[in-house]
């Protein structure tokens, strides 16, 4: 089962700890851009109600980043850097 | 009898439940409900709702429909739903096939309900099943349209999903 996080600190991770940039059209999107590729696309659902995101909501933007969910938690919670990540969708094949 | 998609469906996991009650709660944009349906085949001697149709009816006691009586008992964790999206075109990006097969759950019992499907990675969230499509529907043609906007910007990863997304969508011009 996937750890239930916050979804402030969710967002700070996507933005400054992974340089993502937010979606012009739809600020809800993040997109991770390397050497001027879209590698990666992550939505942020921002009902009112809820400021953690479950376990089904954490798996499934785990899904978008193409990480398991312990390993999102884990970018968003700190062990994980931006470099595991994209060492992570090398070793995938989602980027060259 | 079986008369339509939904129906073939729906025979398929053994039970029923109509959306009408839901639609009658709350006014869906940009799609009919046609029926819900659970993911899992409810084993011999489960004990339904008597009011919560049951397809392996008879003479005697036919599958029931329900009515507004099904929001008094708890939605199964996952489920499948049908849904009929009638505003199929937005600007000029247009869905090719206006039914769509979405997952609905609310597997942490969170109250947060989560909308999906098995085609892509695009999801919606929202306090009720009903919310939670409508932000499926809408972000399912965003990504697309973002990914079909910047093709020759996409990494392979990226690229697989936008090929899979033009099964279903089309960009006119």
């Amino acid at each position: 089962m996937a750890p239930a996080l916050s979804r402030a600190a969710a967002e700070k991770a996507l933005v400054h700890k992974f340089d993502m940039e937010r979606d012009e059209r739809d600020h809800r999107w993040y997109r991770l851009v390397l050497d001027g590729q879209e590698v990666a696309r992550t939505f942020v659902s921002t009902g009112t109600k809820y400021q953690t995101l479950g376990d089904d909501l954490v798996a499934k933007m785990a899904k978008q980043l193409r990480v398991p969910p312990h390993f999102f938690a884990g970018m968003v919670n700190c062990p994980k850097s931006k470099e595991d990540y994209i060492s992570h969708l090398r070793a995938i094949g989602e980027i060259k | 009898m079986m008369t339509n998609n939904s129906d073939r469906l729906a025979g398929t996991t053994g039970m029923v439940l109509t959306a009408r009650a839901a639609t009658a709660r709350q006014s869906i944009q940009g799609y009919a409900r046609l029926r819900l349906t659970t993911m899992q085949t409810p084993m011999a001697g489960d004990a339904l709702p008597s009011h919560m149709g049951h397809r392996a009816g008879n003479a005697d006691s036919p599958p029931r429909s329900t009515t507004a009586e099904t929001n008094r008992y708890p939605i199964p964790e996952q489920y499948r739903e049908t849904i009929w999206v009638q505003s199929s075109r937005r600007g000029i990006i247009r869905l090719k096939s206006p039914m769509l097969h979405v997952l609905v759950s609310d597997e942490d019992r969170d109250g947060v309900f989560v909308a999906s499907d098995t085609f892509s990675t695009v999801f919606g969230a929202g306090e009720s099943a009903v919310e939670a499509i409508n932000e499926y529907i809408e972000q399912l043609f965003h990504h697309f349209d973002a990914l079909d906007r910047e093709e020759d910007r996409l990494a392979p990863g990226l690229r697989k999903v936008l090929i899979a997304l033009r099964e279903r969508f089309v960009r006119e011009a």
